[in-house]
């Protein structure tokens, strides 16, 4: 079964050029611009990996975050933070993220760090 | 015989008969008699006293040879004549005839009494004489007179008498007392205390002075001894200086000598008592007392100040120096002279009840820089003064007069008018302005606040000196700034700040503070002069730019990740791959590439500005963890290589132990140190990086063979937006090495470079473990 994405950034040229990426590497992904109900649009897409930018409107990534975390349904899914703050590692350590990817990336740390959670995940 | 011739011629045979016996006996008792009388008078002679044999009348009958000598009479002058008639009647002694009538006419038949007698030709005597009565049977009584010169015993005995006494008087005198006789100088009395001055033993009783202390008769002893003896007269020698070689020391010392011949009953002397008084101690304390005086006279004379002493209430100068001569502009002759009579201008400016002041309570009266006018060639003269009135004392702690010195300020008081007035209009001026100002003095104590701070904060001047201020800082900020504070009070160093200030209505308002130490010429501080500016408006104005730098800078990041990531995609699909596997490059990838390099210069550009707004505004914050120093510094190493392809660069050493700190902030030290080398080494291509380990902390150096850093420049490199000015102008804001330098001190190390120019440079930085 193909592997899910859900990615949450605000800018949607970001949200395009990832996807492009990622589904070149046959990975199914859904993106959002806005975070209405983080859990159940988890539970309903069900995502292998989360992306979430730190800043998204509607709900800062640290709090969507922190509730996912909270919830038995959503608890298991990586949460991956990215942002172009230098303050990320440290957020994401507090926040209790899975990972981080600091802005601007590569091609090849993207997909190292896609490739790498969901081989942890087997 | 009529009897005898009436009787018969056998009666007269027989008278004849006893008539020539009677005869015969008395032939042979006359010749007895004679005899007797012969041996009488030969005993007389040879008896050693002279001794007479009177008749009844007094007439002599017999003197023997002894008296003839004792009283110079031969025997027709002596005998058949009176005893009392003798040498013109000179012998007519009443006591003598006295006692002989005693024995001539009380029938006395011995007495003995002592006649003391001035003889005609042997002068005064003492005889003790013995008289008896010689009875004889016809009534012709003689009287047998010894007179026995006993004049040189009593005499002796009498001396011996006076000497005893004078022994005694000696040993209880408290001073040192000698008698010598006047023939050899003999020592014959001496008390303890001539023995201890001279330190000898009572042996030298008995002997010739000189003899025993041989260098007193060098000394003047002798001559004075004789000048005694001949004249008779006492003498008197007052401070002799005598050196006497005693056991201890040969030291010598001052004496008081009293010669004084001793009489005896005929007036003549024989001996002659010496007092001696030592008054060594006594005469070195006296040239003590000369030697003080005498300093302290120099002192006066010298001192710089003016020094006099008036004596009395009316003041008479009794001792003034040449300084006050001159103050006063007066000759020597002031001595003597009643101080307001002399100068009467001072009395006019009220220092005759100040003198009488001083005089009466004996208070000090102490001025400072008080002005005194003084007439000198009638022209008035005003100089400045600080000087002391005080009351002199006598012996019996009794105010007699008063002493009085003085400096002339006058340079200095004008200076001090000038001073204040020159402070008087900084006041003003301080007053007019809108910035807080203050002055402290060398310990930080804040003794002068303006009227901006009254106006400001509310508060008086006196609420606010010392450090009143400080409770108008802000609670997050007073810490800060009294740490702050007291590192510049101990330093010395100029001071800057910012903390927010409580104006009156309760609202804290950003101020920026700074103060600077005026230094002696020594360094030391004299005081320290600040002045505090309201940035309340600027400092919104900055946190709003910072703020937009921030989310500019981070806005950015965005499309530069969208931008990175669509040329990356373009790249790889510019490459495509024949059926060997063999990689064919679009014509236009080149393009792409260098599309791809601008955006990274982008990006870099990006990053250095948020670095440059987090560094300006202090919000650099380290994210403290322990990594592997060596891994870091590989990961810097590799991430310059990446880019900087044609130099080579090659690391030496490694950290045994994990480090403590920020791992991103001190890989982005690296990485500058280490693409500043590749920038300023254009021309040669290695660069060395070096790590030891010390004690205490981690050593890191990086070199390279570059155009080098001028030396005037070297302590600017670390300095924000410097950047090396060289024939080859390079890209960037200049604050690569500045960043580093702030991240090095964040993490309490040390950083610094050495450079030759043409030759290389190597930057060094230092990390406590």
């Amino acid at each position: 079964m193909e592997k899910c994405i859900l990615i949450y950034d605000d800018d949607e040229e970001i949200l395009t050029v990832t996807k492009i990426i990622l589904e070149k590497k046959k990975y199914r992904v859904e993106t959002r611009t806005r975070c209405d109900d983080i859990i159940n649009e988890v539970t309903l897409i069900k995502p292998d990996i989360v992306f979430m930018d730190l800043w998204i409107p509607h709900i800062e990534g640290e709090s969507a975050l922190r509730l996912m975390k909270q919830n038995e349904a959503t608890r298991q899914v990586p949460v991956m933070l990215f942002s172009a703050n230098d303050s990320i590692e440290e957020v994401c350590k507090k926040a209790n993220a899975d990972g981080y990817l600091k802005k601007p990336f590569t091609i090849d740390t993207l997909l190292q760090l896609v490739d790498k959670t969901i081989s942890e995940k087997k | 015989m009529p009897s005898a011739s009436k009787k018969s011629p056998p009666k007269l045979q027989s008278a004849n008969e006893e008539l020539v016996t009677v005869n015969q006996e008395l032939f042979d008792r006359s010749e007895q008699y004679n005899h007797a009388r012969l041996y009488a008078e030969a005993i007389v002679a040879t008896i050693h006293e002279p001794i007479l044999v009177l008749a009844k009348d007094f007439s002599i009958k017999i003197a023997n040879s002894s008296f003839y000598k004792s009283f110079q009479l031969t025997e027709e002058e002596t005998l058949g004549k009176v005893l009392f008639e003798l040498q013109n009647n000179g012998w007519d002694i009443p006591d003598l005839r006295r006692q002989l009538l005693k024995i001539q006419v009380q029938k006395e038949k011995s007495l003995d009494w002592e006649l003391t007698y001035n003889f005609p030709a042997v002068g005064r005597r003492i005889i003790r004489c013995n008289a008896r009565l010689i009875q004889r049977e016809n009534d012709d009584n003689q009287i047998l007179l010894a007179m026995e010169d006993v004049t040189e015993r009593e005499q002796l005995q009498f001396e011996r008498k006076v000497l005893r006494k004078l022994q005694n008087f000696l040993q209880q005198a408290p001073v040192a007392m000698m008698v010598v006789n006047n023939k050899d100088y003999q020592l014959e009395l001496a008390n303890d205390k001539y023995l201890q001055l001279v330190e000898k033993d009572k042996d030298i009783i008995g002997k010739p002075l000189f003899d025993s202390i041989p260098e007193l008769k060098e000394q003047g002893i002798k001559e004075t001894l004789d000048e005694v003896k001949n004249s008779g007269a006492p003498v008197t020698k007052n401070e002799v200086k005598i050196k006497i070689e005693r056991d201890k020391d040969g030291s010598s010392g001052i004496y008081n000598f009293v010669y004084q011949p001793i009489f005896k009953e005929d007036k003549s002397s024989n001996r002659i008592l010496v007092v001696i008084t030592e008054i060594t101690d006594l005469m070195n304390a006296w040239r003590e007392v000369e030697e003080s005086e005498l300093r302290y006279n120099n002192l006066i004379q010298s001192s710089p100040f003016s020094i006099c002493l008036f004596h009395g209430k009316d003041m008479i100068i009794t001792s003034a120096n040449k300084a006050i001569i001159n103050l006063w502009g007066k000759g020597p002759d002031v001595i003597g002279k009643p101080c307001f009579e002399l100068l009467p201008e001072l009395a006019d400016q009220g220092y005759r009840e100040i003198f009488n002041e001083v005089y009466t309570t004996g208070k000090s009266f102490n001025a400072v820089e008080i002005p005194v006018d003084f007439i000198h060639s009638g022209e008035k003269d005003t100089h400045y003064y600080n000087f002391i009135l005080f009351a002199q004392r006598n012996i019996n702690n009794e105010i007699d007069g008063i002493g009085f010195i003085a400096a002339e300020v006058t340079e200095a008081a004008v200076l001090h008018q000038r001073l204040k007035e020159s402070e008087e209009q900084f006041r003003q001026t301080a007053d007019l302005l809108p910035d807080k100002v203050f002055k402290a003095n060398a310990d930080g104590n804040f003794f002068y606040l303006n009227k901006a701070w009254e106006e400001t904060t509310g508060l008086t001047q006196d609420k606010l000196k010392n450090n009143g201020w400080l409770q108008t800082v802000h609670p997050n900020e007073i810490d800060e700034v009294k740490k702050c504070w007291v590192q510049a009070v101990e330093s010395g160093r100029d001071c800057e700040l910012q903390f927010r200030i409580k104006n009156k209505t309760g609202t804290y308002r950003w101020h920026l503070c700074r103060a600077m130490a005026l230094k002696e010429d020594d360094g030391k501080i004299k005081m320290w002069i600040g002045s505090t500016t309201d940035i309340q408006e600027q400092k919104r104005r900055e946190e709003e730019k910072s703020e937009f730098i921030s989310i500019a800078s981070h806005e950015l990041k965005t499309p530069i990740t969208t931008l990175k990531l669509y040329i990356e995609i373009l790249q790889e699909s510019l490459v495509t791959k024949d059926s060997h596997q063999t990689e064919k490059p679009d014509n236009n990838l080149g393009l792409v590439q260098k599309a791809a390099k601008s955006v990274n210069k982008l990006e870099r550009l990006i990053k250095e500005l948020l670095d440059v707004n987090i560094i300006t505004h202090g919000k650099l914050e380290l994210n403290i963890t322990t990594f592997d120093f060596n891994e870091m510094l590989n990961d810097a190493i590799e991430e310059v290589q990446i880019t900087s392809p044609d130099h080579t660069i090659i690391k030496e050493g490694v950290i045994s132990s994990p480090f403590k700190g920020d791992r991103y902030r001190l890989q982005q030290v690296a990485t500058n140190l280490l693409s500043n080398a590749v920038k300023y080494s254009p021309d040669n291509n290695k660069i060395l990086v070096k790590v030891t380990e010390e004690k205490e902390l981690i050593k890191v150096s990086v070199h390279d063979r570059g155009i080098g850093i001028k030396k005037e420049s070297l302590n600017k490199i670390f300095n924000l937006y410097f950047r090396e000015e060289g024939k080859r102008p390079f890209q960037g804001f200049g604050i690569g090495l500045s960043i580093a330098s702030e991240i090095v001190k964040r993490h309490n190390g040390k950083i610094w470079a050495e450079s030759e120019p043409g030759k290389g440079t190597t930057i060094y930085f230092t990390l406590p473990k």
